[in-house]
């Protein structure tokens, strides 16, 4: 339930007005129901011609809904659920302003170096298997200089952003392949620790 | 014989890694077809995991980078290769002690739980040809982490003796062609052992002794022995097996391998 309530929110957030409570307990959307995806292709098709979810939303009859089923907000997403939302929204954003700047040597530092900002901020409010998938994607850049950066890496990023967005903690592995395969290493360098073990064989 | 089959030995599965030249090994290895054994991933696990195990444990009971620190250059009288080892890799993941306490511990949790194992196994395939027992042997997480890789000659855990009578041949050509060398004279010695009893390759002492004439002999036909360790050299020509040193990687790259 709160995985697809958090892909919900960053599918839909920009086509919704998304606010929290007083108490900080639950989001706010529209009508503070939670809308469940079956995922049905109809649905999928209407947001592609450009249909606004809110609209769709709104020509809907709840309980006879072919789109989606509606049931009443039980689990809802934490604040710490929403500023991951965010910042994962921002780091999409970000990589997308180093991808569209990317001829332009100082936009492209700004943006990869607000990147690396904004990963450092999700790391500090996450939590398990999640945690250690954004250290992944920290220790990947943080030695590597904007000017250096390759276009396939930041396609790369670009997908290991969405990965993480889908499934978070769960993408761990998933997202390492990813960024091995452009030359983008989440372990460190040590240097001369081979020579080290050889006489230990 | 082909030239994209390449068996990877322990010291290239580290460098592949954790070296220096890493970008260069995924690249050059990227197009070929790499093997590697469970022989390998024990050694691999008694090596770059026990240790990565260790810092964790030295961390969680120093309670901090400066602590710890301390207490491994206190180590290097006792242990000098030991602590070394584990100095340059707390140095590393700690970005010369730039990282946060608790960033290192997490990332060393990843990489004792998971990552190196991701790692190990990127692209490449596993043969079995010792059965050995550690090399399943999993990581346990209580306070800290623990790796039993104890390997005594009385418990069973591996069919080592069997690899020793199908490969007995070879243990003797490496055994005419090695004694003549002093580096191989514990090599040697248990070879003579266990062409006398098969038996006494089981064991720590004995089996890890043998760990490059063993993973020689795994390496099937038509792959080249991939490595950093020069040891291999002389056992690769006595088993007239082919060899590519990492030290010769650009060569080969140059001549397209």
């Amino acid at each position: 339930m709160g995985r697809m309530r958090q892909e919900e929110y960053l599918r839909f957030k920009k086509d919704n007005t998304v606010s929290l409570d007083k108490n900080l307990e639950y989001v706010i959307y529209r009508d503070y129901k939670e809308v469940r995806f079956p995922v049905d292709d109809k649905i999928k098709e209407a947001v592609l011609s450009g249909v606004r979810f809110e609209e769709i939303c709104e020509e809907l009859d709840e309980s006879s809904s072919p789109f989606f089923t509606v049931t009443q907000k039980t689990t809802p997403l934490t604040p710490a659920d929403i500023k991951t939302s965010d910042l994962i929204l921002d780091l999409e954003g970000l990589i997308e302003d180093v991808k569209e700047n990317f001829d332009d040597i100082r936009d492209r530092q700004i943006f990869f170096f607000e990147f690396k900002e904004k990963l450092n901020e999700l790391w500090k409010i996450s939590k398990g298997d999640m945690k250690k998938t954004v250290l992944r994607l920290e220790y990947a850049i943080k030695n590597i200089k904007s000017e250096r950066l390759e276009e396939k890496q930041v396609a790369a990023l670009t997908e290991a952003i969405e990965v993480l967005g889908t499934l978070g903690g769960k993408g761990k592995e998933e997202i390492k392949k990813i960024l091995l395969d452009v030359g983008l290493f989440t372990v460190p360098k040590i240097e001369g620790l081979a020579e080290l073990y050889a006489d230990e064989y | 014989m082909s030239t994209d089959k390449l068996f990877l030995e322990t010291t290239i599965q580290i460098e592949r890694i954790f070296g220096r030249k890493k970008e260069e090994i995924v690249e050059f290895l990227s197009d070929k077809e790499a093997l590697s054994s469970n022989y390998v991933l024990m050694e691999f696990k008694r090596t770059m995991l026990k240790d990565c195990i260790s810092l964790y444990s030295f961390l969680k009971e120093e309670k901090g980078l400066e602590g710890t620190l301390m207490r491994l250059s206190e180590l290097r009288v006792y242990e000098h290769r030991t602590a070394v080892r584990i100095s340059k890799i707390l140095s590393r993941l700690s970005d010369s002690n730039t990282l946060e306490y608790e960033k290192v511990l997490i990332k060393l949790e990843d990489l004792i739980e998971s990552e190196l194992l991701e790692e190990f196994f990127y692209r490449v395939n596993l043969i079995d040809e010792t059965k050995c027992g550690l090399a399943n042997e999993e990581v346990h997480k209580n306070e800290t982490y623990s790796l039993n890789l104890s390997c005594k000659r009385e418990e069973k855990k591996c069919e080592i003796e069997a690899f020793v009578l199908k490969n007995e041949e070879s243990f003797r050509k490496l055994l005419n062609e090695l004694q003549t060398n002093e580096e191989f004279e514990g090599v040697c010695n248990v070879i003579k052992e266990i062409l006398k009893d098969c038996k006494k390759a089981r064991g720590r002492k004995n089996c890890w002794k043998l760990g490059d004439c063993i993973i020689s002999l795994e390496a099937p036909k038509g792959y080249k022995i991939f490595t950093s360790d020069h040891h291999y050299k002389q056992i690769c020509n006595s088993l007239e097996k082919e060899i590519l040193f990492l030290q010769d990687l650009k060569h080969a790259t140059a001549h397209h391998f």
